[in-house]
């Protein structure tokens, strides 16, 4: 791509993203979009972070991964551990590095996870990653000084729209700049055929080093945010059914697609809650609705409306 | 110099011993075919240059060194590249990129770059970009671009693949049965590719195929496997005529 372009198409990228920032802190401001909403809004944020942040794993880089909520952990209960035990610093100064430790723990954590499982692929690596989420959890319940299975408490509301927002985006911009660079290149070769990626010359074990802790970093500070928004984290928050929940994301929004799974999170986050009318059918409806949107996904009828909606709109952008 | 040379190589799988006492010696922009029955271990050969498969005994050296204890990738880096019998492509990525991924090591930024975008970035990726075009340019691929890979019609598919392994230039490049399943028409095409490819790029050329047009057309020299062992090694005609070969292929 062509330096002008990129900066332009940047350019347009951010101004949209500040609009549309200044203009949710107006409404929320104004309390038109009350605490609830305010909530999802941020749930979203983090959502969406854990989403593309899986992406890069399972969708650029074609491993199965069911430990993502380990990550999160880690780097929730990083993040929550440095914010209390920092004392005296301006507050975001403090969530600063929070955030950063939290992202940097669930990096090495990661980086540890990944080493000996390199040469597994497929079924063999989401069941080792599907063992250490629930090893990070057990652990967590056993470390009387992170609260154990009491929850760990007082972490500091530190969290709020802004920093929910701007990190979402950041992760987004960072994750879709590392695709289009080199690098990017060769872990999407990775996925499609290892074999004739490492005959290319590419040191595959090196790539998948890098897919992971650069998604379990991002993982890690989507828990920081998590915890300091919660302010009480418990170990059960991040189990298996996290996992599949932000996997179902990516599956929903498309392998290796970023603005699908930016979308997908949406769904999945907001879904559940408008659901909340109907109480005791409530997983009931959101299971049937997961199945008809993969069916709509999948259906060449559907598909070729949408397309040709997409034209109608795209013809009338041009008159 | 020599670009490759291979001492007494020998495999075992088990029991059986697949590759015995091979010798082979390369020099720099050099053509050459081996070919044999159907199991007779030339892609075993392959895998054994490319450190798929660890040799038990014999030396392998690629320009003057030597591959031992090295990986996959370290011996590629090392001044090979290959193609596979079934064509290996990046199939969900498109033409260019395929091509890009082969010029990884060739034109280097790093990570930070690579997520900051500072000015280095766009000027090394005009380069990948440069190559990459001059790359399909050669190879007529220019008007598939944008295609992914597994859209290509088959012949371009090959195409491709060959012109993914030199975008690493290589100074010998393998090709494990490039012929197979072509009609005669892209078998001809391909001869007049694999020439091409010998004069532009200055590469030495080491080719697997069944197909004997095609070895006769363009190999400089031939070795005959049998049952893991060279049978006969010569200049090519001479050894088309041998009658061991032809024992050998057709039985007696």
């Amino acid at each position: 791509m062509k330096k002008a372009i990129y900066f332009k198409k940047m350019t347009i990228t951010l101004s949209g993203a500040f609009i549309a920032f200044v203009f949710l802190s107006i409404l929320i401001k104004y309390g038109i979009i009350n605490r609830y909403y305010t909530g999802i809004l941020i749930s979203f944020g983090i959502n969406v972070i854990l989403a593309v942040s899986l992406n890069v794993t399972t969708g650029f880089l074609g491993q199965l991964t069911l430990g993502h909520a380990g990550f999160m952990a880690v780097g929730a209960y990083c993040a929550a551990f440095i914010s209390k035990n920092l004392v005296g610093l301006p507050d975001v100064v403090c969530f600063m590095i929070a955030l950063t430790g939290g992202g940097l723990m669930a990096m090495l954590i990661g980086a540890l996870v990944c080493l000996p499982t390199l040469r597994l692929k497929g079924d063999y690596l989401a069941i080792i990653t599907l063992a250490f989420g629930e090893v990070i959890k057990n652990i967590l319940l056993n470390l009387s000084f992170l609260g154990g299975a009491n929850g760990y408490i007082g972490i500091p509301r530190f969290t709020d729209f802004g920093w929910t927002f701007w990190l979402a985006v950041i992760t987004v911009l960072a994750t879709l700049s590392l695709m289009r660079s080199r690098f990017g290149r060769v872990i999407t070769s990775i996925r499609d055929d290892e074999i004739a990626s490492e005959a290319t010359g590419i040191a595959i074990s090196r790539f998948k080093l890098l897919a992971f802790i650069f998604a379990a970093f991002f993982a890690g500070i989507a828990g920081g945010l998590y915890a300091h928004y919660m302010s009480i984290i418990e170990p059960r928050v991040f189990d298996i059914d996290k996992s599949i929940e932000i996997l179902v994301m990516v599956v929903l929004g498309g392998m290796g697609n970023v603005p699908g799974c930016i979308i997908a999170a949406g769904v999945l986050t907001i879904l559940p809650e408008f659901l909340r009318g109907v109480d005791n059918l409530r997983m009931l409806l959101y299971a049937i609705a997961l199945i008809v949107i993969m069916l709509c996904k999948y259906n060449p009828n559907f598909n070729r409306l949408i397309h040709r909606w997409r034209n109608k709109l795209k013809g009338a952008d041009r008159t | 110099m020599k670009v490759l040379e291979v001492q007494n190589l020998g495999v075992n799988f088990g029991g059986l011993r697949a590759v015995d006492n091979f010798s082979l010696s390369i020099s720099e922009n050099e053509l050459v075919g081996i070919i044999g029955p159907n199991g007779a271990g030339k892609t075993t050969v392959f895998n054994l240059l490319t450190g798929v498969y660890k040799a038990s005994d014999g030396e392998i050296k690629v320009n003057g060194k030597s591959i031992k204890n090295k990986s996959c990738h370290q011996i590629i880096n090392m001044g090979l590249a290959r193609t596979f019998q079934n064509i290996r492509l990046f199939n969900d990525m498109s033409v260019i990129d395929n091509i890009k991924v082969g010029l990884y090591h060739r034109y280097r930024y790093n990570l930070m770059t690579g997520i900051l975008k500072t000015s280095k970035y766009f000027k090394q990726e005009e380069a990948i970009n440069e190559a990459a075009v001059n790359l399909m340019d050669v190879f007529g691929l220019m008007p598939y671009r944008d295609y992914l890979a597994a859209n290509l019609p088959y012949g371009k598919q090959r195409e491709l693949e060959i012109a993914r392994a030199l975008a690493t230039k290589p100074s010998l490049l393998l090709l494990d049965e490039p012929a197979a399943g072509m009609n005669p028409q892209e078998t001809i095409d391909l001869m007049n590719t694999i020439r091409k490819v010998k004069d532009e790029f200055a590469t030495a050329i080491l080719l697997i195929e069944h197909d004997m047009h095609l070895v006769k057309g363009i190999c400089q020299r031939v070795v005959v496997l049998n049952y893991g062992q060279v049978l006969t090694a010569g200049p090519t005609d001479q050894v088309l005529t041998d009658s061991a070969v032809i024992k050998a292929y057709l039985g007696e």
